[in-house]
């Protein structure tokens, strides 16, 4: 898997690349930590180019976005297609976290 | 739940304004009106008279009303919910022309009957049927059906007679307006004139035949003498049945029904967003109706009927897939079933006018059968088996005289060159499924990434295998967080053995280990509660893996379990 950042005014942008399951959700996880701790109070987790999410990296989705809104931001996600938008879907995340078919969406969103 | 395609201005659970509904079931009306084409030709080919004519034109008009209707309910047994009006399927054009030769309108709506109730009888069991209908042979009979017709179409179209002369000038003018009207209104057209672009076409060729004076003072009588309104059951002939006609008449079922899978699958499609793959009970209920329709058909005494892909075609370029117009359009067939005033004017339809119509739409079936055909690689096997098969179709139009030296008990496969190759390519397709399952394995040890591990094995054996791209997307999918979730939860501390099947229909993979059994929820647990339970994460792995397969079933026994995930693959 492969996780990059980027900043568009004031949105920190995580691009998640390839797939996201128990061997890979720690470098999301500390990517995510990371921002918070150094105050990112708008976090956006692109997924237009995952290739699969699995239970482990949905958890590791949902324990970020919690973080996120105990100290007041906010987490979405955006641009997912196919098996991970089912797998959002299935999993029941958009009741509990944004998730916005593109990432201008999800910027007007956060 | 299926997503609303943002496309849409009216979808198919959507209520549009009464007049525009109205508008909408009118266009749908006049596209349906064109395979009224087909009941004329039957009884003209049978020598029948206007009246005959009027009565069956009037009969496919009421079934197919009904027909229209009982396929968009819905919800229950029957219907896929869908707008696909019902239309004069061209599929039973061969098989009535034979039968209505052979024993006339009697014998038409009996073997209609009967075959009708081998679609429903098929649809109770489709799933089952899937071998012998893979993608290249629904695509070959669809082009064949319309290859069938090209005959009949040209020689109506030129006004040959009998020998094959031409009968006149006049013929081929009328026939070549026409057609240049359908078509130009098609392609350059615009709004209403685009949309009724045949029925316009068919006006002006019938303008164009008056001036030649192809009209005798037969045909204005039978229209002016023809009433607003009537009943014309009694006019019914009755039913007969004969066993030479059984085999023309399955081969028109079986191409209705490789048909309606495809205009039903292009339904889901277009009335979802998110659509993935084939909804097959969705599909059952469409054929359902499908065979329900055509059965009334037979029994009151009209053209065999199925589902309409220019309907199908006019709903995507309109926007509007309501199922209220379904409703509308129907509505209206019924009513004009009662107006032989209306269906008179069919009857006396001039024979070039007739040829210019099948011509359009035969010309768009053989072109859609080719683009389903090239939706799949051809391998060496598949291009054996659909090529031999086409050509023993068209060997049968190109060699009459050899065809009428064979035994006489071959004559019902051979009498078209639908029903032969229709015949051949189902025989061919399934001896050529001998060896055809592939199987691959691997195992996968506690010290692996098993994400990684199944996506390699994937990558390696979906592309050896040529099998679909979005079915190994789920596979994959449902392997991984299957392996995972036996890894992250301790259901096993040694190796996963990870097997796949593939036999063109369906992805089988096996995945078996020794330790705990997974539960495979059929609930997934509440979002929340993923980072409050530990076991709410292991629940939600069963669930996604239940939910990305089509089939899944375990066996736990002393110790050792075995887990089978299904894909459909057809």
């Amino acid at each position: 898997m492969n996780v990059t950042t980027r900043d568009i005014d004031g949105t920190s942008v995580v691009r998640v690349q390839g797939r996201l399951d128990t061997a890979t959700a720690p470098s999301l996880e500390a990517t995510c930590s990371e921002l918070i701790a150094s105050g990112a109070t708008r976090i956006v987790i692109e997924v237009a180019q995952l290739e699969y999410l699995s239970s482990a990296g949905i958890r590791v989705v949902l324990a970020s976005a919690k973080r996120m809104q105990a100290g007041g931001g906010r987490l979405t996600v955006c641009g997912a297609q196919g098996i991970v938008l089912e797998t959002l879907q299935l999993s029941g995340i958009p009741e509990i976290i944004p998730v916005c078919p593109t990432l201008d969406d999800a910027l007007d969103e956060a | 739940m299926a997503k609303r395609p943002p496309n849409l201005t009216y979808a198919v659970d959507e209520n549009p304004p009464a007049l525009v509904s109205a508008v909408l079931g009118l266009q749908h009306l006049c596209v349906v009106a064109i395979s009224f084409v087909f009941p004329v030709v039957v009884i003209r080919q049978m020598g029948g008279t206007h009246e005959q004519a009027e009565f069956m034109v009037n009969m496919s008009m009421l079934a197919a009303g009904i027909g229209t209707v009982i396929q968009a309910f819905p919800r229950g047994p029957i219907g896929s919910g869908y707008l696909c009006p019902m239309v004069c399927g061209p599929s039973y054009l061969t098989a009535s022309l034979v039968a209505a030769q052979a024993g006339g309108l009697s014998l038409v709506c009996g073997m209609t009957a009967l075959s009708a109730l081998i679609v429903v009888g098929a649809s109770r069991i489709m799933n089952s049927l899937r071998v012998l209908f893979p993608t290249e042979v629904v695509g070959l009979v669809v082009a064949m059906v319309g290859i069938t017709v090209l005959k009949l179409s040209v020689t109506s179209f030129l006004g040959l007679d009998d020998q094959g002369r031409l009968t006149g000038a006049e013929h081929l003018v009328v026939g070549v307006v026409t057609l240049a009207t359908i078509c130009i209104l098609n392609v350059w057209g615009r709004g209403f004139a685009r949309l009724a672009c045949v029925v316009i076409g068919m006006g002006v060729g019938y303008i164009a035949s008056a001036f030649f004076g192809m009209f005798t003072t037969e045909h204005s009588a039978t229209v002016a003498l023809a009433r607003w309104i009537a009943f014309p059951f009694t006019h019914h002939p009755g039913f007969s049945f004969d066993a030479a006609m059984i085999v023309p008449f399955v081969v028109a079922a079986v191409c209705s029904l490789l048909k309606n899978v495809g205009d039903i699958t292009t339904c889901q499609k277009i009335n979802d967003a998110d659509w993935q793959r084939t909804d097959m009970p969705n599909v059952s209920k469409g054929m359902l109706a499908d065979g329900l329709g055509c059965l009334v058909a037979g029994l009151v005494g009209g053209h065999g009927l199925s589902g309409s892909s220019s309907n199908i075609g006019l709903s995507v370029a309109t926007g509007a897939t309501s199922r209220v117009v379904a409703y509308i359009a129907g509505g209206m067939l019924v009513l004009m079933a009662f107006c032989p005033k209306l269906s008179s004017v069919f009857a006396i339809m001039p024979s070039s006018v007739i040829g210019a119509v099948l011509l359009f739409a035969v010309s768009f079936m053989v072109i859609a059968g080719i683009e389903i055909l090239a939706s799949r690689m051809l391998d060496a096997r598949k291009t054996i088996v659909v090529g031999l098969a086409l050509l023993a179709g068209l060997s049968v139009d190109m060699l009459p005289d050899v065809v009428a030296q064979t035994p006489k008990w071959a004559h019902p496969l051979l009498h078209s060159s639908l029903s032969t190759a229709t015949i051949v390519v189902i025989v061919l397709n399934l001896v050529f499924r001998i060896g055809i399952r592939r199987r691959a394995a691997t195992e996968i040890s506690p010290d692996d990434d098993a994400g990684q591990a199944v996506f390699e094995f994937f990558g390696v054996h979906g592309g050896r295998w040529a099998a679909r791209r979005d079915v190994i997307e789920r596979a994959r999918a449902a392997g991984a967080q299957l392996v995972e979730a036996i890894r992250d939860h301790q259901l096993s501390d040694g190796t996963v053995r990870f097997e796949a099947a593939f036999d063109e229909l369906n992805l089988a993979v096996d995945v078996s280990y020794d330790g705990r059994g997974l539960y495979l929820a059929e609930r997934p647990p509440a979002a929340a509660e993923l980072l409050e339970r530990d076991d709410a994460s292991l629940e939600l792995a069963g669930y996604l893996v239940r939910h990305h397969s089509d089939t899944t079933s375990i066996e736990c026994r002393d110790g050792h379990c075995r887990i089978h995930l299904g894909f459909a693959h057809a």
